[in-house]
């Protein structure tokens, strides 16, 4: 079971129109003279086993979140074909699905439904969700426009946290959560990659969470995939040559 | 496994679809609950306004047909017909505004996390259908008080029907609608704001403050081709047995039939497209 390719990408290109578009003025059409095609993503060839847990690295606007964005279907490629076999979840920001003016319970509901969960699961879950958030209950009454942005990023990775699907992804998640919510989440992700057999893609800068998280990292640098390979060795090549 | 798909240059079929919107009918659920929960948050009234809103511009648009035509009851026959018109033109013209912006209200959700699209433009029909069933029950009870010979055991089957599938119809309108000017509007915006000056006018062009039999011919059929122009008209049917023009009726269903195509096949090949573009 653990062998089984769980996302398999091959030639995968993404072409984005970049340059001023979305304007025009009558019916004369600019955006051709104003805007080019810009290959975001250039032959993407990988596979990930059930069970991996891949960091993915790379500088800013190198193509990262948009690879991950077409994993979880937001966009399509240009050419390629992928295939995912099992329920993913992306988290590409923690606290998108929520609404301010509902309170922090009417929230979870809400939120771990848009990701994916269903009802009864959610009941079944919502109190394991409530103490990981470390928010009292008489918090989560009021309604989330009186909530500081810290608590809302913690309410939504702990339902992130309890999700079910088969593979997760995170951007950048870890990042702005305190230190000892960090360290919490970790020991739990690293539970539930050890335990639950999940397949976790982490986007990530901080370097150190990615070396304790994964096993196996992969390098973007402007649309292409230069290294594939055991987190240390990348991990290497990126301080020397790519920061 | 649960859930598979696989994508080779961006196609998407219409089995994927249904069972995307399947899978997904939590999401829908916990959607209406959100939307039911803050329509009137923070507002002192709250639920009064479900039938003030209907009351106050029935009263409005039935003094001014009164006026010009010289009647002086404040309530009568006309005032019950315009309410169950404007009841379904509310539906019909709410949900139309908020379903061309959906995408745009929506987009940090359609950006960052996948949840079938169509789901979005689900969402505010059944949340606003609440509202219906609120003043559609107000209604009849005005109905029942000023039609004392009149009992609701009168009702047949046949017009039961016809309401359900009119109530289905005002769906499928709305549904196609704002699916054609929304995926029109992915990259030129133009249309929404033009449906928004547009349904202004169209409640005018649209027989809900007078019906078709009043007319003469050529403005009938010309009023007539709206393709809402059903809706009233088959409510007037329905509660005050007024005439039906067949051949129109016929012709308005055809057309959402295939308007309806049109704007699936227009979405379907957009959609991939629409979190690039927002």
């Amino acid at each position: 079971m653990s062998n089984k390719n769980i996302i398999i990408i091959e030639n995968l290109n993404k072409e984005f129109l970049v340059g001023k578009f979305n304007t025009s003025y009558f019916f004369k059409n600019i955006n051709k003279k104003n805007s080019h095609k810009k290959l975001a993503l250039k032959n993407i060839n990988l596979k990930i086993k059930k069970g991996e847990s891949v960091g993915i690295i790379g500088k800013n606007g190198s193509g990262k979140s948009t690879l991950l964005k077409i994993i979880c279907r937001i966009t399509y490629p240009t050419t390629g074909l992928i295939e995912v076999k099992g329920k993913v979840t992306s988290i590409l920001e923690a606290a998108c699905g929520f609404h301010k003016e509902l309170n922090g319970f009417e929230n979870i509901f809400l939120n771990g439904s848009i990701l994916g969960m269903r009802r009864t699961e959610l009941e079944s879950k919502v109190d394991d969700i409530i103490s990981f958030s470390g928010l009292s209950k008489k918090d989560l009454a009021n309604p989330l426009k009186r909530f500081s942005s810290g608590e809302l990023i913690r309410l939504g990775f702990s339902i992130i946290m309890h999700l079910n699907s088969e593979i997760l992804i995170l951007d950048e998640m870890l990042a702005v959560s305190d230190k000892n919510f960090e360290k919490k989440s970790i020991s739990l992700i690293k539970h539930q990659i050890k335990y639950e057999n999940k397949t976790m893609l982490f986007v990530s800068h901080q370097l150190h969470q990615i070396d304790e998280l994964c096993n196996r990292c992969i390098l973007i640098n402007d649309g292409e995939i230069i290294m594939d390979d055991e987190t240390s060795k990348v991990i290497d090549i990126y301080n020397k040559k790519y920061s | 496994m649960k859930s598979y798909y696989k994508n080779i240059d961006g196609k998407i079929t219409a089995k994927s679809i249904i069972e995307d919107l399947y899978n997904s009918k939590y999401v829908l659920y916990e959607f209406i609950k959100r939307d039911l929960k803050i329509l009137y948050t923070q507002s002192i009234f709250g639920p009064i306004f479900y039938i003030l809103f209907p009351l106050l511009q029935c009263g409005v648009f039935n003094f001014i047909i009164n006026k010009f035509s010289g009647k002086t009851e404040i309530i009568d026959s006309t005032f019950i017909e315009l309410l169950i018109c404007l009841i379904f033109w509310n539906l019909f013209s709410s949900n139309l505004v908020r379903g061309c912006g959906i995408l745009i209200e929506n987009f940090k959700i359609i950006k960052k996390l996948y949840i079938p699209r169509l789901i979005f433009y689900i969402t505010p029909f059944f949340s606003s259908f609440v509202t219906f069933i609120i003043q559609l029950f107000f209604f009849i009870s005005i109905y029942l008080f000023f039609n004392e010979n009149i009992s609701i055991i009168d009702f047949s089957l046949k017009k039961f029907i016809v309401f359900l599938f009119l109530i289905f119809y005002v769906f499928v309108l709305y549904f196609s609608g704002s699916l054609f000017v929304s995926s029109i509007s992915i990259k030129y915006r133009d249309l929404v704001y033009l449906v928004k000056f547009m349904i202004q006018i169209l409640l005018f062009l649209s027989p809900v403050l007078y019906s078709l039999s009043s007319l003469d011919e050529l403005s009938r059929l010309i009023i007539g081709l709206n393709p809402f122009s059903l809706v009233p008209e088959l409510a007037r049917w329905i509660f005050f047995d007024n005439n039906i023009y067949l051949n129109l009726i016929v012709y308005n269903l055809i057309f959402t039939f295939f308007f309806f195509i049109l704007s699936m096949y227009l979405f379907i090949k957009n959609e991939k497209n629409i979190a690039d573009l927002l």
